[in-house]
């Protein structure tokens, strides 16, 4: 049957058996066109009847008288807590599941060859372990430990050092051994300042003309001519004279 | 939205506080059990089911009316609610496929007001059998039925809705109450069709 005559026989299925009992008064409550579709196609019409038929068949079913006591259910139902009694009712309701054949084999097999785990053999290692456990237990766990303290990465600042010196002739030049030679000339100067100042401080009012003599002393040459010297030319240079000695 | 008939019902349940059974509940449960015990019992096929189907339906409507907005009509929303009731229940006893002892003793194990009327006017034993014969294979036949083609056959047949109360009811357009009806009506075919000519209903 074409799908749009089946929809409007359908739709209008409900009024037809309002209309009547018999099958003229049904046919006479469809609209003129359908009731020429139907009459010229003997097909359509039988499958009519039959529809007819079912919604007759559906509709003629009895109406079941609602048990007396739902009443009661709905108020139960009301009541908080009634959906979890209700969730547990159909928990406790639900079927057992049947052994699975396989489940006796499974346990005989299991029974009968109890499991059991590989054999691992000891590393070799452990005879060495436990040898020096016994040895000297303390030197034992220290050395161990040490072996497990995290390694330390280097600081950029030593590859950059290292390049320096396999550029360079020989080790850095010390920022002391340059400072050295100018304290102790700075030292010289003030002395001799000194010295000066207090010789033309008694000679001023002679007007005897100021002298300068400006004297370079090497540190090591001062440094051999003993500690006495070299204490005083530390005390001038601020300490600085005696490291660089040393 | 038209005028809702169950308006001023629906009204009184939603007050506060809720007043329980006794209160506009009972009413509403008055008019509705009978619709709702009914396409219960169709879509379940049987009488225990019906039964727990119905106490799930109302007692939902008792938990969310106070929620109803009138998006839809209210009658639209209880079928709703009691078809999806009886289609989770239907699947979940299948699942247990238990058969209790009203499902032996047939779908018709609590007669209905019509069979009792017709006893009453002394209906002759073989019709009255042969009458419970029938509408015991026209359950069936519905039971045999999709969930989805079960529910809009007994909305149509057994209820009365029209296509729009369908489609509300349903959550469904119009074209798919149509197509939806049609194929139930294809599926009914090869049910019914031999189970009605063994009756002579044709």
């Amino acid at each position: 049957m074409d799908p749009r005559l089946r929809d409007e026989l359908l739709e209008i299925l409900p009024a037809c058996l309002a209309a009547g009992e018999g099958a003229e008064a049904r046919a006479a409550a469809l609209p003129t066109h359908l009731r020429a579709t139907l009459e010229a196609d003997p097909r359509a019409e039988a499958a009519w009847r039959r529809m007819l038929a079912q919604a007759c068949a559906l509709r003629g079913l009895s109406r079941q008288e609602v048990p007396q006591d739902l009443e009661g259910r709905v108020v139960a139902a009301m009541q908080p807590g009634a959906r979890q009694e209700r969730a547990v009712q159909a928990v406790r309701g639900l079927p057992e599941r049947p052994i699975p054949d396989e489940l006796e084999a499974i346990v005989r097999r299991r029974v009968e060859q109890p499991f059991r785990l590989p054999e691992v053999p000891a590393p070799a290692v452990l005879d060495r372990l436990v040898a020096e456990d016994f040895e000297d237990l303390p030197k034992a766990i220290v050395g161990r430990l040490a072996g497990r303290l995290p390694r330390k990465v280097a600081p950029g600042a030593l590859a950059r050092r290292l390049e320096a010196v396999a550029v360079g002739s020989g080790d850095p030049p010390s920022p002391v051994s340059w400072m050295v030679p100018v304290i102790g000339l700075v030292a010289t100067i003030a002395l001799v300042w000194t010295l000066g100042l207090g010789a033309g401080s008694k000679q001023n009012t002679e007007s005897v003309p100021r002298r300068f003599e400006i004297v370079r002393v090497d540190p090591r040459a001062a440094a051999q001519a003993g500690d006495p010297a070299v204490a005083f030319l530390s005390a001038l240079g601020g300490g600085v004279w005696e490291g660089a000695v040393r | 939205m038209p005028h809702d008939p169950d308006r001023t019902l629906v009204l009184a349940c939603q007050e506060s506080p809720p007043q329980g059974f006794d209160g506009a509940f009972r009413e509403l449960y008055e008019q509705y059990k009978d619709r709702v015990y009914n396409i219960c019992y169709r879509i379940t096929g049987n009488p225990t089911d019906a039964l727990d189907a119905s106490q799930e339906t109302f007692g939902i409507l008792f938990r969310k009316v106070g929620e109803f907005r009138f998006a839809s009509r209210f009658s639209s929303w209880v079928y709703r609610i009691a078809v999806n009731a009886s289609i989770d229940l239907k699947r979940r006893s299948s699942a247990r496929a238990s058969s209790s002892l009203e499902a032996l003793q047939g779908p018709n194990g609590g007669d209905g007001r019509r069979l009792e009327f017709l006893d009453e006017q002394a209906e002759l034993p073989m019709a009255c059998a042969s009458r419970r014969e029938l509408e015991e294979e026209i359950q069936q036949a519905i039971t045999r039925l999709s969930p989805k083609m079960r529910a809009i056959t007994v909305l149509r047949y057994t209820e009365n809705l029209s296509y729009e109360e369908i489609a509300e009811t349903l959550s469904i357009s119009l074209g798919t109450v149509k197509s939806r009806l049609s194929r139930a009506h294809a599926a009914l075919d090869r049910e019914l069709t031999p189970v009605l000519d063994r009756h002579c209903l044709r």
